[in-house]
């Protein structure tokens, strides 16, 4: 595809950033989508299809990788070296921008949330 | 009474969304999607149900690809091609959440009917100026002008179904851009 997709340009989506850290432990696609909705109490809320397009991207990418595991005859994914290192770049921007969003904040005398 | 009838299609490149609409408005009266028929579908007759039915592309789908959709309560239902149908219990979470992963979709859908359509009228071209020349500058051989004509209308059809794809998977490329 000639545009640039977020992976490629470093940015992790939030769906990225949540199928990624789902993955920290081998699981299939469908483990997956259950997973992020409960975490994030139904904000992230992800179709199959997404899912699948999404988890093809990460495995070309290198971030996934297929998991010897095989759980109830579906494939599983884990997270690479590769993709734990991007994780933690992603991580570590995040981080900075509550940071930036805090330090506005209380300059201009207002609560935290 | 007749088991399975037949519903037209417009053209999926252009008439996605209505054609699963009105499969699931023909599932509310018990006609259920079976299978692609020539240029539409065939239904079959059973108990009237509330469902969505939505359109996936994948060249290679792999089962784990149609136990994924399954899982998450989209029964596959038909394959033409690259073209899949799946239907779901009404309230279902779409297949695509985001939009720019459907959007990916039809850019490649795009991008694969753009090659089709440049080389069909690259072809049209050609054919239609032999079909001139030949009226043009050898007005009495009829039977090169018949074989132009005719040579030039069985083209049209690949033509007109590669190019028609092509400015509906483009127009949707767009919208969901904007």
């Amino acid at each position: 595809m000639g545009r640039k997709d977020s992976i490629s340009s470093g940015d992790l989506t939030d769906t990225h950033y949540y199928i990624l850290l789902s993955l920290m432990t081998p699981m299939h696609g469908y483990a997956v989508m259950q997973k992020v909705e409960d975490l994030t109490e139904g904000h992230v809320v992800m179709g199959p299809g997404s899912v699948y397009t999404m988890i093809q991207k990460l495995l070309k990418a290198g971030y996934i990788k297929p998991s010897e595991q095989a759980a109830e005859q579906r494939k599983s994914y884990v997270i690479t070296n590769q993709g734990i290192d991007i994780f933690q770049k992603e991580l570590k921007r995040r981080k900075k921008m509550v940071e930036h969003g805090e330090n506005a904040l209380q300059m201009k005398g207002e609560q935290l949330p | 009474m007749k088991k399975t009838k037949y519903m037209t299609s417009s053209g999926l490149a252009f008439s996605e969304g209505y054609d699963m609409k009105r499969l699931a408005k023909k599932s509310l009266k018990g006609w259920h999607l079976q299978k692609f028929g020539f240029l539409g579908y065939t239904l079959e007759r059973g108990e009237p149900m509330a469902v969505e039915y939505e359109l996936d592309y994948n060249e290679q789908p792999d089962a784990d690809y149609f136990q994924l959709f399954q899982d998450a309560g989209w029964e596959h239902i038909c394959s033409g091609g690259a073209m899949h149908i799946f239907r779901a219990p009404e309230g279902t979470v779409k297949i695509y959440s985001r939009k720019a992963d459907k959007r990916d979709v039809y850019r490649q859908e795009q991008k694969k009917f753009k090659s089709y359509a440049v080389f069909c009228l690259i072809i049209f071209t050609v054919l239609a100026a032999f079909l001139w020349a030949v009226n043009t500058f050898y007005p009495d051989l009829t039977t090169l002008t018949v074989l132009a004509t005719v040579l030039l209308l069985v083209w049209t059809f690949p033509t007109v179904f590669s190019t028609f794809p092509y400015i509906g998977y483009t127009y949707k490329v767009y919208r969901l851009n904007k």
